[in-house]
């Protein structure tokens, strides 16, 4: 049974049910979440990790949070920080996070052990190869479906720019594709 | 959004619905938990500021209490040596020890004020000259002699 974000929201904000409520939200987005972070971490335990924090931090601010905007975003936007956090803790103090691609990619399991096809593998590492904000927007488009409107809300940037990094990510993962297809 | 199987999609990794389910409910215990523990060193550290702030008022109000009057003792036993001296045996009351108001210890300095200046004016009562008693010294000197001692009086 699905239940309202303002459902969700008035449990948190009341001392006998808030963790009732919390225990709702987290089994509403609490997989959702872990999808998120993972595809952005790749690695399972880092992501669990992340997905520790994430809680803990939702658990801890939901009391205050204004309700303004979408709850799934404002979650989404704890998730993707924590995540992000996760991979900093990965690079030294003047690498960016962007060039931990091939390191991510290692991460990935081999084709043999991998239930899914061989392309969806081929379509991680492809998206491995691409700058973190415009792997974020794709991943966010298209594995959860969202707005643009709500990835804007998650990462802060605005609505045109991530329709560019959008389609910037997509010519990019069909030239990696092209180009690796055997 | 659709349901949950969106966020699978297409994804080559080897965890079911089922473990990430039961990840998600192992950090959401894990994130209660913690979220207690942490409320409750909280609230032993505000309890551990409260008392620390307790005795630090306690130290200074304790530090105000014994410490301003022996000041102000010293500074009257100073004021009472200065009395002493300027009394000279006179009939002067010496400052009490014990006065701590700025009030009173303004009117024990205006007393040592009044005091010198009544010591300063203070006119000997007796006068004596010579050898005997003068009334004796007068009666035998001729008219010569004390209309010397006259001259001599009030020079």
């Amino acid at each position: 049974m699905k239940v309202s974000n303002d459902d969700i929201l008035a449990m948190m904000r009341s001392d006998d049910r808030r963790e009732q409520g919390y225990r709702l939200l987290m089994r509403q987005y609490g997989r959702a979440l872990y999808w998120h972070i993972r595809r952005i971490v790749v690695d399972h335990d880092d992501a669990e990790d992340a997905l520790q924090e994430t809680a803990i931090k939702i658990f801890d601010r939901l009391a205050s949070y204004n309700g303004d905007g979408d709850l799934m975003a404002w979650v989404y936007s704890i998730a993707t920080r924590e995540a992000l956090q996760v991979l900093r803790r990965h690079t030294s103090i003047f690498q960016s996070i962007d060039s931990l691609g091939e390191a991510l990619a290692d991460k990935l399991p081999a084709p043999s052990r991998v239930d899914g096809d061989k392309a969806s593998l081929l379509l991680q590492r492809a998206l491995l190869t691409l700058p973190t904000t415009q792997r974020m927007a794709f991943n966010m488009r298209y594995f959860d479906d969202m707005s643009y409107e709500q990835i804007a809300a998650v990462t802060g940037k605005s609505v045109a720019t991530l329709k560019t990094n959008y389609h910037y990510a997509t010519e990019r993962i069909k030239d990696y594709i092209t180009s690796n297809e055997s | 959004m659709k349901e949950q199987e969106i966020y699978t999609r297409q994804m080559p990794f080897n965890e079911s619905p089922e473990e990430i389910d039961a990840l998600v409910s192992r950090v959401t215990d894990k994130a209660i938990n913690e979220a207690g523990a942490r409320r409750h060193r909280a609230a032993r550290r505000r309890t551990w500021w409260s008392a620390a702030a307790a005795v630090a008022v306690v130290a200074i109000v304790a530090a105000v209490v014994l410490l301003r009057p022996a000041s102000t003792q010293r500074e009257l036993l100073a004021i009472n040596d200065v009395t002493t001296i300027v009394d000279s045996g006179q009939t002067q009351q010496p400052i009490e020890a014990g006065v701590t108001d700025d009030a009173a210890l303004d009117d024990a300095l205006l007393d040592v004020s009044i005091l010198d200046t009544e010591v300063s004016t203070d006119v000997p009562t007796e006068v004596t000259a010579g050898p005997g008693p003068i009334d004796d010294f007068i009666a035998s000197c001729d008219d010569a002699m004390l209309e010397q001692y006259e001259d001599n009086l009030y020079i």
